[in-house]
């Protein structure tokens, strides 16, 4: 393999941890056509391509209309592939609210997940401001910390915080499921002061001149500008609350099946129809379940788009 | 003023400095102790317990047979997603105006919660009546027994995680949009076709890219839990055969089911010094391929 | 400003680190006796009650819990119907937040006892003259009865046998006679001939052994034996053997293994389209409750059974019912006592059957299948009141099937690696009827695993 760039591992492996991720901001966008291979010209090469777009469109949609279906059919068709149902069964989509306690599984999986995007973004904003506009003491040190602790695996410190929780009492609450979020996030910190970066300094000048002390020129201004990486922020960490399987797993399994969230509640749904375990094989039900706790997030992403894709782009540049 | 400013950034840190001490460091010595005692639930007591819990790890057939399942996984999962994502990542960015929509539809996966994706892929990946052998049956192959085949346990897993391949191929087409237009010009001149092209200077120019997502996706992959958990817990096939058996599930198990939270600890911290060497030789290797887009400049 | 920021900062981070001290101090402590000596009971309940694993609710269940409410007077009882499941119980107890009774598979009750997480119940049973010994079969009471204490208010005893599908057997030209599992070769000829397949995938089971669902029927039926006097796993034990290599015949014969499970585990049990009315099976091992499934579908199934018998040829049976426990961290045990011992005393049983008795008149032509409560004495007298000819030959000839093995049940034997006994034993088995590994091998493997968890108990 020839490569026309040749690899400068050297220059890299010489820079001081960190070193690199002081480089384009968050909203750096590239005019198009000035970067990256160009695009097929020619129309026949076009239509290969949407073609074979399309294949791959179809094995990524087709899990959604196959649930789609599923949730549609009365348990017995349930395992029959068919896209459009023999049998129309659209009474699951009543019938589940009596078997399952959807409502208030979705109630409280908002309510975590609101509380999660909110305390984080706060916290992450506050240590990110910190890290971009103060000069201290080995602040390199302790970025680098933050930047180290994203590649932590979170398996390592699930005992030791379970026990934390429990000598605080909170287990079967609903705190261990965001208490942490006050103390900030590192890839939030690291997005965040990115954008913090990209800000120009002359306002922060302008206000401390007209007397704003630090906090004031971080709700005042620092706040305001950066709401693009606060919305990916909140956008991003409600995904991830939403989608929490073993969070709540361990520290709400003990409730009462009411307090569940979304998705122990499908596990549980899941749990309790399987044959295996002496349930009757409504899977019907499970399938409508899991389309419902689906849908929030598509409609996330339905208005939300932009951000998913520009924080993902974030992660990606500071490689 | 120094002195006040530093004070003013020790303060707006604070928050993370108190999560880390407590969350992070502090749990993590906590769980080094932890690992040296035998805990009781019942009487909520830690016993000193010497190298006991170390021992008995070694002794533990099913720590060997998950570690192996564990990083089995891994490799078969990271590469397949880099390959995957890198050439949907170059598809969509030769495609040009369109590719949105394309890639709207293939990050659909990506919001779908595990739970939602385990339930579907239960039913689709069942070997007489699931969907996926039903279709390569058209294609006149007859389909494994996808979750209750031992040797096609991982690949079952595998096939649900690459159904969200597209985080990583976000992250591609944003390292694509920045490689300079000129060297590909460069190179068509010199008679490179697309694929001699993405080889000779896409594949180097976004190796940054490439190379995160391998630290990345490895990390993720020596953790996985959710999906095998759901697949093979009671929510599932009903029973955990040996080669569905994960590290983070019998990490799980043995901490949350059994209560056996030395134990538990002790894998914990074996897998942290795994994760560890396994990051510390990706670095290594990398740093001798990866081409930083700072150099440029 | 900054000033009362900093205040706020500093405190919490001064609590944290405190918080942390203390987590990382309290480690270190001593040992504390579990406290297992056998407590005394107090026959007379009051206050409040929280019960948890209560599923049963339906009309069995509900008659019974009425019949407990009107004994326990002043008592007043909140029940969590969900299943009982192993993470959330010990996460209770973590937390605090721990039932009173709770009821839970017969086989995890010796687990609890080793760890001290429930108490023993020998004080319960005196303090309401119930003698264990005289009240349930002898099965029943050693699967809860652990270093020769009783840790279970024993529940349900329901046998396996084997349901067959006479339709199907008669078409073939076979006869119930053929269905003798102490014939292993018989037994697999029949299965060989019954069975069909479309397409490389079974469409017809000819004798569907259930193997992972009743692995310990299929092991201790053909002379295995899964755990010493002690509790200790016994799974490498050579006896073990015979029953998965009749399995693996049996399943091999069929497709194999995977292609029966997938086959199976989209049968339709509960339902219409179950695999007795779409003769997806001619025979299969069921507990006795699934008698009660068929028998909404008399008209659209030929049904008859036959005992499972061991290699000596003597009827056989094992299973696993459900027993109520009392954590040691119970608020109010005697309430539970008192409340467990109500719901499974045999007026509740009778009450029970009344109900059951009552909902049948409601459907013209149902069958009374009968009640399997763990206690011989309840078993007859409910039998004997409310078991009536059918009309349906064959649905009798099963009912009374069911009746005559429901004594010769054997116990698992109570160990405090019950539950990984019983995975491992699983394990063993599928890994064997896939072929990976012999069932020597499989059962070694086995036995390394659960002597592992056997070794790592904690040691009074």
């Amino acid at each position: 393999m020839s490569s026309i760039v040749r690899p400068a591992g050297r220059t890299a492996a010489a820079a001081p941890a960190g070193a690199q991720l002081t480089g384009p901001v968050v909203t750096t966008t590239v005019r198009s056509g000035r970067r990256g291979p160009r695009p097929v010209g020619s129309t026949v090469a076009r239509v290969l391509l949407t073609l074979l777009l399309v294949g791959f469109a179809c094995l990524f949609v087709y899990p959604f209309a196959w649930l789609i279906a599923a949730s549609l059919k009365p348990r017995a068709e349930v395992f029959d592939n068919a896209l459009i149902p023999k049998t129309f069964s659209p009474a699951n989509y009543v019938e589940v609210w009596q078997q399952l306690p959807l409502l208030n599984w979705s109630v409280n999986s908002v309510i975590i997940a609101l509380a999660a995007a909110v305390l984080v973004a706060i916290s992450s904003s506050l240590v990110a401001y910190g890290f971009a506009f103060f000069r201290f003491p080995g602040r390199r040190l302790l970025f680098g910390l933050v930047l180290a602790t994203m590649m932590l695996p979170g398996a390592v410190t699930m005992v030791p915080q379970y026990l934390i929780w429990k000598y605080l009492g909170a287990l079967g609450t609903w705190f261990p499921l965001f208490g942490a979020n006050l103390f900030g996030s590192a890839f939030y910190i690291f997005l965040q002061r990115q954008f913090f970066l990209g800000l120009p300094r002359e306002l922060f000048e302008a206000a401390r001149v007209d007397g704003a002390g630090y906090l004031t020129q971080f709700t005042r201004i620092a706040l305001p500008l950066s709401v693009p990486s606060f919305v990916i922020i909140l956008l991003f960490e409600f995904q991830a609350s939403w989608n929490n399987f073993t969070g709540a797993l361990i520290y709400l399994n003990g409730n009462d099946v009411k307090d569940y969230t979304a998705p122990l509640g499908i596990a549980y749904a899941m749990n309790t129809f399987n044959p295996s375990n002496g349930g009757h094989g409504d899977y019907q039900y499970v399938m409508v379940a899991s389309l419902l706790v689906t849908l929030p997030m598509l409609v996330l992403f339905a208005f939300g788009q932009r951000y998913f894709i520009e924080g993902l782009a974030t992660t990606g540049r500071k490689g | 003023m120094r002195r006040r400013e530093a004070l003013a950034g020790y303060l707006f840190i604070s928050p993370w400095i108190v999560g880390f001490l407590v969350f992070t460091l502090g749990a993590m010595v906590y769980s080094l102790v932890i690992s040296f005692s035998h805990y009781s639930l019942a009487t909520d007591l830690a016993v000193p317990a010497g190298l006991d819990n170390y021992e008995n790890l070694v002794a533990d057939p099913k720590v060997r047979i998950a570690l192996a399942n564990t990083l089995f996984y891994a490799v078969l999962a990271v590469p397949l997603e880099i390959v995957l994502a890198l050439l949907l990542a170059g598809l969509l960015h030769r495609l040009g105006r369109g590719a949105g929509v394309f890639r709207t539809i293939y990050y659909l996966p990506k919001m779908t919660p595990a739970v939602a994706t385990a339930s579907i892929f239960l039913l689709l990946l069942n070997g007489n009546t699931g969907a996926i052998n039903k279709g390569l049956s058209i294609l006149g192959i007859q389909g494994p027994q996808w979750l209750l085949d031992p040797d096609w346990v991982k690949p079952s897993i595998v096939l649900m995680t690459l159904w969200g391949v597209s985080g990583t191929m976000v992250i591609f087409l944003a390292a694509l949009k920045n490689v300079p237009r000129e060297l590909y010009e460069v190179a068509s001149l010199d008679g490179a076709g697309p694929v001699r092209q993405f080889f000779a200077v896409t594949v180097p120019m976004i190796s940054g890219a490439i190379f995160f997502n391998v630290l990345v996706l490895t990390i993720a992959a020596l953790q996985v839990f959710d999906q095998a958990y759901l697949l093979y817990g009671p929510a599932g096939t009903g029973t955990t055969p040996d080669a569905a058996l994960f590290y983070g599930v019998y990490l799980f198990r043995q901490a949350f089911e059994q209560f056996n939270f030395g134990f538990a600890a002790a894998m914990a911290w074996v897998l942290f010094v795994l994760v560890l060497i396994i990051t510390v030789i990706q670095v290594r290797v990398g740093n001798r391929f990866v081409y930083y887009e700072g150099e440029v400049r | 400003m900054i000033r009362r920021v900093r205040t706020s900062v500093l405190a919490a981070l001064s609590a944290s680190v405190l918080i942390g001290a203390a987590a990382c101090g309290s480690s270190g402590s001593d040992p504390g006796a579990a406290g297992s000596s056998a407590p005394a009971f107090n026959p007379q309940a009051s206050g409040s009650l929280r019960a948890w694993g209560f599923n049963n609710a339906d009309d069995v269940g509900t008659s019974r819990l009425t019949y407990a409410k009107g004994q326990l007077g002043g008592v007043t009882v909140t029940l969590d119907q969900t299943d009982f499941d192993a993470q959330k119980f010990v996460t209770r107890v973590a937390s605090g937040n721990v039932p009173d009774v709770v009821q839970m598979g017969a086989q995890s009750v010796a687990s609890y006892a080793a760890q001290g997480l429930i108490q023993p119940l020998d004080g319960c049973f005196s303090a309401h003259q119930v003698d264990p010994a005289k009240t349930y079969y002898g099965s029943v009471r050693d699967d809860v009865t652990y270093q020769g204490k009783i840790w279970g208010v024993p529940q349900f005893y329901q046998p396996p046998a084997i349901i067959l599908n006479e339709r199907v057997i008669k078409q073939a030209g076979l006869t119930d006679a053929d269905f003798d599992t102490s014939k292993p070769d018989q037994l697999v000829a029949t299965a060989k001939k019954l069975y069909q397949q479309k397409g490389g995938n079974p469409s017809r089971l000819g004798f569907d052994p259930v193997a992972s669902g009743q692995p310990g029927l299929w092991i201790l039926g053909y002379g295995g034996k899964l755990a010493d006097d002690q509790g200790k796993p016994t799974l490498d034990d050579p006896s073990n053997v015979k029953g998965i290599e009749v399995l693996k015949q049996l399943e091999d014969a069929q497709g194999g293994y995977a292609k029966i499970k997938s086959f199976s585990d989209a049968f339709d049990t509960f339902g219409a389209g179950n695999q007795f009315v779409k003769d997806q099976v001619a025979a299969q091992v069921d507990a006795q409750w699934y008698v009660n499934v068929l028998a909404p579908y008399v008209d659209k199934v030929q049904i008859g059974a036959v005992p499972f018998r061991g290699s000596d040829g003597q009827p056989f049976t094992v299973a696993s019912g459900q027993a109520f426990v009392i954590p040691t961290a119970a608020k109010n045990k005697d309430a539970a006592c008192a409340w467990a011992l109500a719901l499974t005393g045999l007026d509740a049983w009778k009450a029970a059957g009344a109900a059951r008795a009552q909902t049948l008149t409601k459907t013209p032509g149902a069958i009374n299948t009968g009640l399997f409560t763990g206690q011989p004495q309840a078993d007859q007298q409910l039998r004997s009141q409310y078991v009536k000819k059918s009309g349906n030959a064959g649905f009798d000839q099963t009912i009374s099937t069911y009746y005559d093995i429901v004594g010769s049940g054997k116990s698992f034997g109570a160990s405090p690696v019950g539950a990984q006994i019983q995975s491992e034993l699983t394990n063993a088995i599928e890994a064997a009827l896939r072929g990976d590994k012999t069932p020597q091998q499989a059962l070694a493997d086995g036995q390394a695993a659960a002597l592992r968890a056997y070794d790592q108990l904690p040691k009074k």
